[in-house]
């Protein structure tokens, strides 16, 4: 196992061309675990935000193939309806094109933003709490384009046209299927936030999403597995302490995401227990953030020293192989 | 100045908490409940003869009918001591609770002193303190658990003053604090070990000079203290078996014995420490039992979110680095006991509350001290907190809060922060203390049992000497509160001719007696011919009667 994290660390050796050998093969490893569904592009676009945040392949490999076992996207993604999946890549090609706000402005990334935030829209099309995130998703564009330095608000222009089309899309679609928007007036009229109780209660379900057996150990569940797979307690909890932790220099591209990691993390959840039905399909987009996050956490610890990072990571992967065997069923 | 200034903030603070905490303490909560009948029969047998109801003479542990556990002796002691200077009632039987609250609003004052350094932020710590919907409500019942947050205050206060002053002599009554705390309560004595060891890791972290000697005086003060406890443990090793068994079947961790604390039962504990923290339960609605929770605030006021959440986010930079430790230890680990038991109601882990509120405190101080982006958060909690508690228009709150964001690089923002949240708050008790000595009463009346008292009283004072009394068994806590009250007021040989009945009949008492006084459902057709005196309930329909014969 330590050979093995070895050899992902040294992943950035390979060149461009090898490495999407190693990630399309991840996707096709995707595909036979999934069948062909929408967890391939998932994991595609996962590796892509990794890299994009923290520039090492390795992690973004890791990242990758953290979603590719978790155990939430895995029985959502293997489930019929893609109600509860569908906001999922969509969203994850947001938080990619938002990344482009960590380089100067060129043709390229303001076309790159444009994409992903013309895309947003769609992803509130199955659920409607998703639609209440959408300007959540907005509020923090614009919070990390106000912290991007050479971004001007002429920079931005395609991409408020590319909103403004996707909205009419998304009303478009909505009112072809007849169902969308009628269910979210009804979300709005249970989720009254104006309302102390109501917002009691969706705070307290929140919070109840979050309780630490849910998360990551559930003793019904196959392995022992709750959301994640228990190892990543460890580096998801680095993380947050090191988001924490207000940094002179920030690293590359993650601590400009923290707006984005906070808001996926919690925003899912928080919006759909406006509604009083948090399940773990409404709050899917926790999953990929919070991998994210354990992946800011373990860059963190590999910091702490070489000896202790390498033995750490290798009990981590461990458990973590032995955990992922258990829920696919492994040794039956 | 400073000293005569922290005197009258002292005086001050003395005077409001009595007032607010003595204030109708006999009828507000409006009954006893099984649990301070419990404790106040503990200390009237106790008061008037030296000895349990076992007839055990300086008991460590009082024992309960039905429950072989016993209740903690310190504050059946000290409720024993008033019982002996005053007469029974239901405020007399709080009263040592009362005071505890009393006592720990003057202690928070002298623990955010040795923190902060200014008694005016020092005595808004203590004001928070005395507001805070739970600490006021458990202060105002009858049962010891609030003596855990003296206790803690205390080790706090006398902590925090070695810490300033390096003088071990306090660090040894701190220590003696935590010992105390031990006597105390069920959750205290899972925790004082825990703060104990945290004292412990506190000196040790400290320069390595008199380390030694500090640690010496540290472990001194808490052995002297929990020696004749661990004595008595070793000469009744039993008790700990029934500790362990009453906790691990019923109510507590799920009745799963022992297994509730191993596999898949373990991450329940985990659950349940997680669950103390849900921001629901802290600023919206409490706990779930109307005996402790009005249901119409959290255990906090819920302006005050606002400072917590800025307290725990900057705390290592608004605290010194070993204050920061202990505070934030201690809040991390307050809800070890609710842990334990899998249940987290908020009695089990009251300490935690001095450290909310030093993390409020400093969080208050962090916002009045302003920065564009502080007041611009603070700005969204005081709409949000303004849209639950106020009935004012949103375009009125929407404006306060635009004008309150385009100010807020301003000198005196984050004053106008603090202000606008101290409003909230006063607004928010207001409307609580308001509902817990008005409707709260009557709507609470019914989880303490009715107006037993009533009929019970009304029967004694119906009963000549010589007389028998009925009583009817299914009428919930009323064996419990018969045997307080006629304990209590001295009618022991009453409770000597009690007979009980229930609906297929029951004891019939004897020729010899005078008259019969009974005590039973209101609309009882067997006692019809009787002299009948309704019991009115407080939230009105009448559900019991005292019916009396003057033959058997």
């Amino acid at each position: 196992v330590a050979r093995c994290a070895s050899q992902c660390i040294a992943v950035p050796r390979l060149n461009d061309a090898k490495r999407w050998v190693l990630i399309g093969s991840l996707a096709l490893c995707a595909a036979a675990v999934y069948g062909p569904s929408l967890g391939v592009v998932d994991v595609l676009l996962m590796y892509l935000l990794a890299d994009r945040c923290f520039r090492h392949a390795g992690v973004a490999f890791a990242s990758g193939l953290a979603l590719l076992f978790a155990p939430a996207h895995i029985f959502y993604i293997r489930s019929f309806s893609v109600d509860d999946i569908w906001c999922l890549p969509v969203t994850l090609w947001w938080a990619v094109a938002v990344t482009a706000l960590f380089e100067p402005p060129s043709p390229g990334t303001r076309w790159m933003l444009a994409s992903g935030i013309g895309a947003l829209p769609m992803s509130a099309i199955r659920e409607p709490s998703a639609l209440l995130m959408l300007p959540i998703w907005i509020a923090v564009t614009v919070l990390m384009f106000r912290r991007s330095g050479p971004w001007h608000w002429r920079d931005v222009v395609p991409s408020a046209v590319a909103l403004v089309v996707g909205m009419a899309l998304m009303v478009w679609a909505s009112a072809a299927s007849a169902t969308t928007l009628g269910q979210f007036r009804r979300f709005l009229d249970t989720a009254d936030m104006r309302n102390m109780f109501v917002a009691a209660r969706a705070l307290g379900l929140c919070w109840d999403f979050f309780r630490p057996s849910h998360l990551f150990l559930t003793p019904s569940a196959p392995g022992f597995s709750g959301m994640f797979l228990t190892p990543f307690v460890v580096p998801i909890l680095v993380g947050i302490h090191a988001l924490a932790i207000r940094r002179a220099e920030p690293r590359a591209g993650i601590d400009r995401m923290i707006p984005a990691i906070v808001a996926g993390c919690v925003g899912g959840p928080l919006s759909a227990a406006m509604s009083g039905d948090v399940t773990d399909g409404t709050s899917l987009l926790t999953v990929p953030f919070g991998l994210l996050l354990a992946a800011y956490g373990a860059t963190v610890m590999r910091e702490w020293g070489r000896t202790p990072w390498r033995a750490s990571f290798a009990a981590l992967c461990l458990i973590a192989t032995i955990q992922a065997g258990a829920l696919l069923g492994l040794g039956r | 100045m400073t000293r005569s200034s922290s005197a009258a903030w002292v005086a001050a603070l003395g005077i409001l908490s009595a007032l607010l905490y003595f204030h109708s303490l006999g009828s507000s909560p409006p009954y006893l409940s099984i649990e301070e009948v419990a404790q106040a029969r503990d200390a009237v047998t106790f008061a008037a003869t030296g000895r349990d109801m076992d007839g055990r003479l300086l008991p460590m542990y009082f024992p309960e009918p039905g429950s072989p556990l016993g209740r903690e002796p310190l504050f059946i002691y000290l409720s024993a001591a008033v019982l002996k200077t005053v007469p029974f009632s239901e405020a007399a039987a709080r009263a040592t609770s009362a005071a505890a609250g009393l006592l720990d609003v003057l202690l928070m004052f002298v623990v955010a002193r040795n923190i902060f350094g200014r008694p005016a932020l020092a005595a808004a710590a203590a004001g928070l303190l005395m507001l805070t919907p739970v600490h006021f409500l458990q202060s105002r019942i009858g049962t010891q658990q609030i003596g855990t947050v003296t206790c803690v205050l205390g080790w706090l206060a006398l902590l925090t003053g070695f810490l300033n002053t390096g003088r071990a002599l306090r660090l040894f009554a701190a220590t003696v604090c935590l010992g105390v705390g031990m006597y105390i309560y069920n959750g205290g004595f899972l925790l004082m070990p825990v703060y104990f060891v945290l004292t412990l890791v506190v000196v040790w972290r400290r320069p390595i000079g008199n380390r030694k000697a500090e640690l010496q005086a540290a472990i001194g003060g808490y052995l002297c203290v929990v020696l004749p406890l661990f004595v008595w443990y070793v000469i009744h090793p039993e008790r700990i078996t029934r500790l362990a068994e009453y906790y691990t079947h019923g109510e507590y961790n799920k009745d799963m014995g022992s297994t509730g604390f191993t596999g898949g039962g373990a991450i329940a504990h985990l659950d349940a420490w997680w669950q103390c923290f849900n921001p629901d339960k802290l600023f919206f609605s409490g706990d779930a039992d109307l005996r402790f929770s009005t249901r119409g605030a959290g255990y906090f006021l819920l302006p005050l979110a606002v400072p917590m959440i800025a307290g725990v986010r900057y705390a290592s930079r608004l605290l010194r680095k070993d204050v920061a430790f202990v505070v934030v230890g201690g809040l991390m680990l307050s809800p070890l006991p609710a842990a334990f038991v899998s249940n987290d109601e908020a009695k089990r882990w009251l300490p935690f509350l001095p450290f909310a509120i030093i993390v409020a405190t400093a969080g208050i101080e962090f916002l009045r001290a302003g920065g564009r982006r502080v007041v611009e958060a603070c700005a969204f909690g005081i709409l949000l907190t303004a849209r639950w508690l106020t009935p004012l228009a949103s375009p009125l709150l929407l404006a306060a809060f635009v004008a309150q964001w385009t100010f807020a690089a301003r000198r005196r923002a984050g004053y106008v922060c603090v202000a606008a949240l101290t409003l909230l708050g006063a607004l928010q008790m207001a409307r609580y203390l308001s509902d817990y000595f008005g409707p709260y009463r009557i709507e609470s009346s019914g989880h303490y049992g009715g107006n037993l008292r009533g009929a019970i009283r009304q029967a004694i004072a119906n009963s000549a000497p010589g007389d028998c009394v009925r009583l009817d068994r299914r009428v919930y806590y009323l064996e419990d509160q018969w045997d307080l009250y006629t304990r209590a007021y001295n009618r022991l040989d009453l409770a000597q001719r009690t007979f009980w009945f229930d609906a297929a009949g029951g004891d019939e008492p004897p020729a010899s007696c005078r008259g019969v006084t009974t005590v039973g459902d209101v609309d009882d057709t067997r006692f019809s011919t009787w002299r009948k005196t309704p019991i009115p309930e407080l939230s009105g329909p009448v559900r019991l009667a005292v019916y009396r014969s003057a033959a058997p």
